[in-house]
């Protein structure tokens, strides 16, 4: 009876599976053949890459399937069942949304960074609407509504955002996520928004989310009212290591402007327009014609064996390095495209870069940097990590001495133009090597001049290895970074 | 007395953009509105079916107090009334020597109304065969 039983259970999860399938979407005019497309386990987190053998460029918008995929998202989106996968494959046409899509089954959206463009004009809920259990992931999300007062998202439970780029230029309020009432459970990781062209707008407008490690770029946010900030009247959201830049918005919920040059609770940062703005387009990585949210500096490179390709973008602790790491090997053909030139100038080719770094000496890759600000900032806890896969990290912590505290006082005060350092001269930096490099080396510099100000020679790692800087008098108010540089000695090289 | 003037318009302006936003929080209800003569809107499916006659068709859409009716064509209410996530009858035709869909039919035997997807394809710039775009509507039956 037992086994019996046991069989009707397996066939029942059988059946309850057998509808779930891998659909496809390409509108490409070509063949494709061996496409790289990234893989995500039930929590949206990527975990690794399989290959698609062939796509073929269809002629009739009605299959799925790879030798035979739908051509526009509107038919696609009509034959998805629970449990389905659809996998948008990138091309070089934009899928249109012209009608907003809204689904309460358990859907998977994938893709290798496909362009998905939405100028919906259908009243102020548009775009993908009242949604519960969909996992959004890597997606290339341009909203260019012309109507007022839209959504790009309206969700209700259980949805999960991850790795999409999103940009909207509408110029009136403009929400992105609106959250329903009553809904919760909803994941907003490792995106990228930018707010071109807006006049005001709201990130998240919800409760009970959780928005962790985006980047968020909004400009020419001038209204002040109800919903002007970042995340307009949102509650009991958990945010963790968001970074917000060219906003005036100060505490996120009510619009009080910045008085400072940043601010930040936890650990999500905002940045203000109005005054000194540490990261700008120019550290941005513009692949194509496309934006990425990475630092230009320490995140693309070859890693110790110079013959891996990386990319990356920081703001992680320990515990979401395999997020970050899905975000890093998400777009598995950039080692065609490489950034690399900003370390290697003329060839980038793998075998050639190491011999180049053999001749130097010295391995880059494993540069950290830290950005301080002229502004008023506890250094302390304020930790940066830096990584690439499949190797241990150098994790820099920054402890000022004495007070603890470096004062800048930036020119809008009138007071001084200069960065006063409270007593003490000197910067003590503790580098714990957790990612192989056998020196490093730090220096101070301005990220505008590039004058560095404070440096050390290279050392030696052995275990949590500590120095300290010099910090001259009168420093003239700027941006200014730390870089950590972890490096491997030619005798160190494999 | 410009000044003034000028104050008052920056109220006036202050005000309209509120407006707008509170307007963004209004809820919308599904509804849909029957086509005959009198282009009723209903929120109560059920009743909408007693009121209609044999083959009226209705619009899908929403409805607020503010704004009143607006089509949508999101079918996602009616499906939720039917109780029906997938298909009942799929139907194909012949469009420029493909079959392709031409029309879904969510048909609960319990209910009063169904719904419809009917497709309409095209020809797009590169000579292939897409969706140019779905009519959703209801029909009493």
């Amino acid at each position: 009876m037992k086994k019996i039983l046991t069989l009707i259970i397996c066939l029942f999860i059988f059946q309850s599976y057998s509808h779930s399938a891998i659909k496809y979407l390409y509108n490409g005019l070509t063949d494709l053949t061996n496409v790289s497309f990234p893989l995500f386990n039930d929590s949206g987190v990527y975990i690794g890459d399989t290959v698609i053998p062939y796509i073929k460029a269809n002629d009739v918008d009605t299959n799925g399937t790879s030798d035979s995929p739908f051509i526009t998202w509107e038919f696609a989106k009509t034959q998805l069942s629970a449990g389905d996968e659809l996998r948008i494959i990138k091309s070089d046409l934009n899928y249109l949304i012209t009608t907003s899509f809204t689904s309460s089954a358990n859907l998977t959206i994938t893709s290798n960074q496909a362009n998905l463009f939405s100028n919906l004009n259908t009243g102020q809920y548009v775009g993908i609407i009242q949604t519960s259990n969909l996992k959004l992931l890597g997606v290339n999300y341009l909203f260019h509504p012309p109507s007022y007062n839209p959504c790009m998202y309206r969700i209700n439970n259980n949805n999960i955002f991850n790795y999409n780029i999103f940009r909207t230029n509408y110029v009136s309020f403009y929400v992105s996520f609106w959250h329903e009432a009553g809904g919760s459970g909803n994941y907003i990781k490792n995106n990228y928004y930018e707010d071109i062209d807006g006049i005001f707008s709201t990130m998240l407008y919800g409760s009970n989310d959780f928005f962790q490690n985006n980047v968020i770029n909004r400009w020419r946010q001038t209204y002040s009212g109800t919903h002007p900030s970042a995340f307009g009247a949102a509650t009991n959201l958990t945010l963790k290591n968001n970074y917000i830049y060219n906003t005036i918005s100060r505490n996120f919920y009510d619009g009080t402007p910045i008085t400072e040059n940043n601010y930040g609770f936890n650990n999500t940062w905002a940045v203000s327009s109005q005054n000194l703005v540490t990261l700008s387009e120019q550290d941005l990585l513009v692949i194509n014609g496309d934006t990425y949210f990475f630092n230009r500096s320490d995140t693309a490179g070859f890693d110790i064996t110079g013959l891996e390709f990386f990319l990356k973008y920081g703001g992680f602790d320990d515990t979401e390095v395999g997020n970050v790491l899905g975000l890093e090997r998400l777009f598995p053909d950039t080692t065609a495209r490489i950034l690399a030139t900003d370390f290697y100038t003329i060839d980038t080719k793998a075998e050639i870069t190491s011999k180049m770094l053999i001749t130097l000496g010295w391995n880059y890759d494993t540069q950290t940097q830290q950005i301080l600000t002229g502004t008023t900032s506890t250094m302390n806890d304020f930790v940066y990590a830096s990584w690439y896969p499949d190797s241990p990290e150098i994790y820099m912590r920054l402890i000022p001495q004495d007070t603890g505290e470096i004062t800048a006082i930036n020119s809008d005060t009138n007071v001084s133009d200069t960065i006063t350092i409270n007593d003490t001269t000197y910067l003590t930096i503790d580098v714990r090597n957790i990612k192989g490099a056998s020196g490093w080396q730090v220096r101070i510099w301005n990220a505008d001049t590039g004058d560095t100000f404070g440096s050390s020679f290279p050392f030696e790692f052995e275990g949590i290895n500590e120095t300290q800087l010099l910090i001259p008098d009168n420093l003239p108010i700027g941006t200014y970074k730390i870089t950590v540089t972890g490096m491997v000695a030619e005798e160190f090289r494999p | 007395m410009k000044k003034i003037t000028s104050l008052i318009f920056i109220i006036i302006m202050m005000l309209a953009f509120n407006v707008q936003a509170t307007e963004f929080e209004e809820e919308w209800t599904p509804a849909i509105q029957i086509q005959n003569e009198t282009k009723t809107v209903y929120t109560n499916f059920d009743i909408a079916s007693e009121k209609a006659q044999l083959g009226d068709t209705f619009l899908l859409g929403e409805w607020n107090d503010t704004e009143l009716w607006r089509q949508t064509d999101n079918d996602n209410a009616l499906k939720q009334y039917l109780n029906l996530s997938e298909p009942t009858t799929k139907t194909l035709k012949q469009f420029e020597a493909k079959t392709v869909w031409d029309y879904w039919e969510y048909n609960n035997p319990e209910k009063q109304i169904k719904s419809i997807m009917q497709y309409y394809f095209k020809l797009d710039g590169y000579n292939r065969i897409v969706l140019d775009y779905i009519n959703y509507f209801g029909v009493k039956k």
